[in-house]
């Protein structure tokens, strides 16, 4: 009887779980807020935290709108695309690597909707003889970039938005990251909207050029408008320019950068602000731009830079054009 | 006999070993593969915060052991909750807050380590409801888009530092509930970007609970992208808010100062980048004022603004 009982109880248990496994399953399949990748995982898997995925690919598959993909464990995870709301993370201690291998390909392509906020966080993006970007911003109403490193892509940029997916006020947020050994660091060349660029803490060290900014074009009736802003980082060791600003191209367009307690240094040329047509203006206080050894600044026509008359500029190759002061309110 | 008096010695023995694992200790942990029948110990490691703070003494830590999603929970007493660097602990809120802080008087609570995230909830990442002091480190909270990232609603002390607060209504909210004498709140490398409302103080806003001070201190912080930067528009109470060294840009509004009587608002600025605001830098409304030590950048902000700046000297 006991026996019998057991018997019965084990297959009751048996039945039980079997019916709990099916419906998990069922669930797990199904999007989930929160997804997991790791080195041991398997995308016939249903990414969930006892059993991950192997790619970004399938977990965001499998993640819901405005959701999370985890990384679990330091791996290459392969190049990526981003089609909807949703943070990517890897936590401090995991490394998580995405190298693009030869082809045009890119690392990180962002291509959400026009009301979704991407977020990329721990990502470590590296290229190995790609002509392609690491992380490129095609569409989306906000990207936020955090602890980041982007890495190599000597025949692209290292961050880039394209042009014409930014509507009428895109915003790139830029953070505690590094962008390091690529033709640009980061490259903006807008021809639509009004994008809104805020970075802080961020190195843009050994590019051919660190940041170059361009607005062209009309958008809805307005100049094509990019404002950024940088604080407490460096755009350093650059073979060519460290900053480059420029409007207009020929149309309209509206570009400006404000630099806060930054160092640019040790670049061939240091700032170069030029615009056709629009406007390239650039401000700077309590910023270092020294050892330029072509050229500290460069004001085309028509540009300004704006000093707050608190700044370190010394050393450089010869400058062209004149700062002019802004007072401190 | 002896068989009966041998099986209610186990039982004693049991229950006291029992009672000595799930008694209160100094440290405990939770991990993804722990269990809520475990003591919580850093050998057995239980699964919920709820379940760890219960066994946990006043006074003592959580500390998480591995990368997993964790759950809403709510503290009650002096504690230290941590995901180390390397961690990942997520709390998703999918219905209330996703940590309420519901503690004494005279109670420090720290959270460190916890990403806080949302369902679209009209909820709270982390609300401070009672409590004496709350320590927010190294945290991020983002995605309650209809409702509030941070939210202080009693009097008390709060200190966030190295914290990411985005994609919100309001990244940060003061507004107590209860009444009571001061708030105060310093912020150090705190990043309230991407949020409607950056910093909203608004204490008397729908309740009439009053608070006599509302102090808050941030340094080194970027308020940036949001629809507006920094609103203060307290119904009580005299509300001060220090700037230095901050990034206010690229906000649709920068300053949203009002006040309704007999509040009144300060907010002091220096070293800071006030830039690219769309519309307006500041707002300078009915009893409110903003002083500016003269070392400000202000710059490509929209035509709008309203009032003037106080010159306030350095010394």
């Amino acid at each position: 009887m006991n026996t019998l009982g057991s018997c019965i109880k084990a297959l009751a248990l048996f039945s039980t779980s079997s019916v709990l496994v099916i419906i998990l399953g069922a669930t797990a399949f199904g999007q989930a807020q929160r997804t997991f990748v790791a080195e041991t995982g398997l995308d016939s898997n249903p990414c969930s935290l006892t059993a991950p995925c192997r790619t970004f690919t399938q977990a965001i598959s499998q993640t819901n709108a405005g959701g999370e993909v985890v990384v679990l464990s330091s791996a290459g995870y392969g190049p990526f695309a981003i089609n909807k709301a949703l943070t990517v993370e890897a936590p401090e201690g995991v490394y998580a690597g995405i190298t693009v291998n030869g082809g045009s390909g890119d690392g990180i392509d962002i291509n959400a909707g026009p009301n979704d906020v991407v977020k990329l966080r721990g990502l470590t993006v590296n290229n190995v003889g790609s002509t392609g970007n690491g992380v490129v911003f095609n569409t989306a109403a906000t990207v936020h970039i955090e602890s980041c490193v982007v890495n190599g892509f000597t025949n692209g940029a290292g961050i880039k938005i394209p042009g014409s997916g930014i509507g009428a006020l895109g915003s790139l947020l830029v953070k505690d990251t590094i962008a390091r050994n690529n033709e640009w660091g980061i490259l903006l060349g807008l021809t639509t909207g009004t994008l809104r660029v805020t970075m802080d803490h961020v190195r843009l060290d050994a590019n051919s050029i660190g940041l170059a900014m361009n607005a062209q074009g009309t958008f809805e009736g307005a100049p094509v408008t990019a404002t950024g802003v940088m604080r407490d980082s460096s755009v350093s060791g650059n073979t060519g320019t460290g900053i480059s600003v420029t409007a207009g191209n020929g149309t309209a367009g509206i570009c400006a950068l404000d630099l806060e307690s930054c160092l640019v240094t040790n670049n061939a040329s240091g700032m170069n602000l030029q615009q056709n047509g629009g406007s390239a203006t650039a401000s700077i206080s309590n910023t270092n731009i020294t050892n330029n050894s072509t050229i500290g600044f460069s004001i085309g026509t028509g540009s300004a830079i704006f000093s707050l008359g608190d700044n370190t500029i010394t050393g450089n190759g010869p400058d062209t054009g004149t700062l002019t002061q802004l007072a401190g309110q | 006999l002896r068989l009966t008096r041998l099986v209610l010695f186990s039982i004693v023995v049991v229950a006291i070993s029992a009672s000595a694992v799930f008694a209160q200790n100094s440290r405990t942990f939770v991990s993804g593969s722990g269990l809520d029948s475990n003591p919580c110990s850093l050998a057995a490691p239980c699964r919920t915060m709820t379940q760890a703070l219960s066994v946990t003494n006043a006074g003592g830590e959580v500390v998480i052991l591995s990368t997993a999603a964790y759950g809403p929970f709510t503290v009650n007493k002096a504690v230290t909750i941590e995901a180390p660097p390397g961690i990942y602990a997520g709390i998703t809120a999918t219905g209330g807050d996703g940590i309420d802080v519901n503690a004494n008087a005279n109670d420090v609570v720290t959270l460190r380590g916890f990403t806080v995230t949302n369902l679209d909830t009209s909820s709270t990442g982390i609300a401070f409801n009672s409590g004496g002091t709350l320590n927010i480190e190294n945290c991020v909270v983002d995605g309650f888009t209809s409702s509030t990232g941070i939210g202080i609603y009693a009097p008390g002390d709060t200190l966030v530092k190295d914290t990411i607060v985005r994609n919100n209504g309001s990244g940060f909210l003061v507004n107590p509930l209860t009444t009571g004498t001061a708030v105060t709140i310093t912020m150090d490398h705190v990043r309230l970007d991407g949020n409607t409302i950056g910093i909203f103080v608004v204490p008397g806003d729908g309740t009439a609970a009053t608070v006599s001070a509302v102090n808050a201190v941030i340094r080194n912080s970027s308020i940036s992208n949001n629809n507006i930067g920094v609103d203060v528009s307290p119904q009580v109470g005299v509300v001060s808010v220090g700037l230095e060294r901050c990034l206010i840009a690229n906000n649709i509004d920068g300053f949203a100062l009002n006040t309704v009587s007999p509040a009144s608002a300060s907010v002091s600025i220096s070293n800071c980048t006030i830039s690219r605001n769309v519309r307006e830098a500041f707002h300078i409304g009915l009893g409110t004022t903003i002083f500016s030590r003269g070392s400000n950048i202000f710059i490509g902000n929209g035509p709008d603004s309203s009032g003037s700046l106080t010159p306030f000297p350095a010394q």
